[in-house]
């Protein structure tokens, strides 16, 4: 297939596949690195749809689209260093899990925002867990109205509704337990 | 939705604020993270812990929605929560969620007559147990000249046993269950002194403490796999009851039930001790030990 774990640039020779972001922006990508975009590779699997046609993501901006292609080029070529060999494997992971503490670790709430709606419209399965991971670090503690905030979340209850909750939730919060 | 709305109106806020230029010449408003799809929020709830989970319920339907989602619970669940199951709550209702299941094993069961108690540590799921002091065998307890079982709400059982005095100290206790995989702490918890409520106030009368600073009190647990631990120390007046650490113990196959044997004794007859006021025996995730250790 595409040139795994070889050079990276898309302008070396071997399949590619162009995406669009919302805003029109093009990107060419290695076929391989396409396919980690569960999304891209459904649009793909549709008999006749040739590999010349321009993907449209309408739903990402390109801004995310570049981190999204960023992250999955360095998730396949990790992917291949890895083998049977466990400390290679091993290494291989730690890269992986610092290139993703890396790529979190820049993002502000918002960036994080728009990076989980991309890897989950994308349907990326490892990206969406470390951003939700990621998230929840930032969530975790804080408090209803600040979780509110940061996911800019109405809040469609009724009264009722939510004083039912409210009560189907309380055995979490009362105190059972020793410690 | 409120965020695409103030989007078309009143421009990106909260929103892309990176993105300046697509963001205003696109025509769609931008999704917000309150479009999410419920599966998407229930893959962020995985990684919080269960008081957190119920806590961000409260947001709105579509977090609400996703704090019942199955799989949520199941990742907080011991791995034999089945087996569990059948063991404290007896049959339940086919349909019941994981959620419900989780909560109703948080709750302090009852099992064996009431001489135990079985819950889930909220936060983390990991199985704890409290025996009665009526679940454990007291060498002279039928004796009133030693020990008598007074009525207290200072007990999760309601009542604790206070000995006098005696020669021969031993109090022995014996559990089957299937602790899931982990490793477990073992605690008596005791207080130096008889407690009572005077005029609504807690009281603890030291008058007939004596003995406990002679010879050191052993304690001891051993498994029915062949582990063993022990410890030993002198027992002090400090006014509370206190978790006295006999040792730790290890579950590596949930499978099978656990059985654990403890006691706690000082059979030196050449003194008698007493003024002690017995609660309870505890097994708690070991994780927690240093907090407990600190009461």
């Amino acid at each position: 297939m595409a040139n795994n774990g070889e050079n990276p640039s898309p302008d070396v020779g071997g399949k590619t596949v162009k995406l669009k972001a919302d805003d029109g922006e093009i990107f060419e990508v290695e076929e391989a690195v396409a396919m980690e975009l569960q999304t891209v590779k459904s649009f793909f699997d549709d008999d006749g749809v040739s590999y010349d046609t321009v993907v449209p993501l309408l739903n990402v901006s390109s801004t995310a689209l570049a981190k999204v292609i960023q992250y999955c080029r360095r998730a396949v070529e990790l992917r291949a260093k890895s083998g049977d060999d466990e400390g290679a494997n091993e290494k291989a992971r730690e890269e992986r899990e610092g290139l993703e503490a890396e790529l979190v670790r820049e993002e502000s709430d918002e960036g994080i925002k728009e990076l989980i709606l991309a890897a989950n419209y994308l349907n990326i399965k490892d990206m969406l867990s470390f951003l939700c991971r990621a998230v929840g670090d930032r969530i975790k503690n804080k408090s209803v109205e600040y979780v509110r905030r940061f996911f800019v979340l109405e809040n469609d209850f009724s009264p009722e509704e939510e004083e039912r909750t409210r009560n189907e939730v309380a055995w979490a919060f009362e105190g059972v337990d020793a410690d | 939705m409120g965020a695409s709305f103030s989007v078309l109106f009143l421009g990106p806020i909260g929103l892309n604020g990176s993105n300046g230029s697509s963001g205003s010449s696109s025509l769609q408003p931008k999704p917000s993270l309150g479009d999410l799809p419920e599966s998407c929020v229930a893959l962020l709830l995985v990684y919080l812990d269960p008081p957190e989970i119920c806590k961000l319920a409260r947001l709105n339907r579509a977090f609400r929605g996703a704090s019942l989602a199955d799989f949520v619970w199941e990742s907080k669940l011991p791995s034999n929560y089945e087996v569990l199951v059948r063991e404290v709550l007896g049959e339940l209702p086919e349909n019941l969620g994981k959620r419900e299941i989780y909560a109703r094993l948080c709750r302090a069961n009852s099992l064996d007559g009431g001489t135990k108690k079985v819950w889930l540590h909220k936060s983390t799921g990991d199985v704890c147990m409290s025996i009665a002091s009526k679940g454990l065998a007291i060498t002279g307890i039928d004796d009133r000249r030693y020990w008598n079982h007074i009525p207290t709400d200072e007990s999760r059982f309601c009542s604790v046993a206070y000995l006098q005095q005696i020669w021969w100290f031993e109090v022995d206790g014996e559990v089957e269950f299937p602790f899931p995989m982990g490793t477990y702490s073992l605690f008596f918890r005791l207080q130096l002194g008889r407690a009572s409520k005077r005029f609504g106030r807690q009281i603890c009368n030291t008058e007939h403490v004596h003995g406990w600073d002679i010879k050191p009190v052993q304690f001891q647990l051993w498994t029915s796999d062949g582990q063993h631990a022990a410890s030993k120390c002198f027992l002090s007046v400090s006014g509370k009851w206190n978790y006295y650490h006999v040792g730790d113990f290890v579950v590596d196959n949930s499978n099978l039930a656990t059985k654990i044997k403890f006691s706690m004794t000082q059979i030196d007859c050449t003194h008698t001790k007493g003024g002690l006021c017995l609660d309870s025996v505890l097994i708690y995730p070991s994780e927690f030990k240093e907090r407990l250790k600190r009461f």
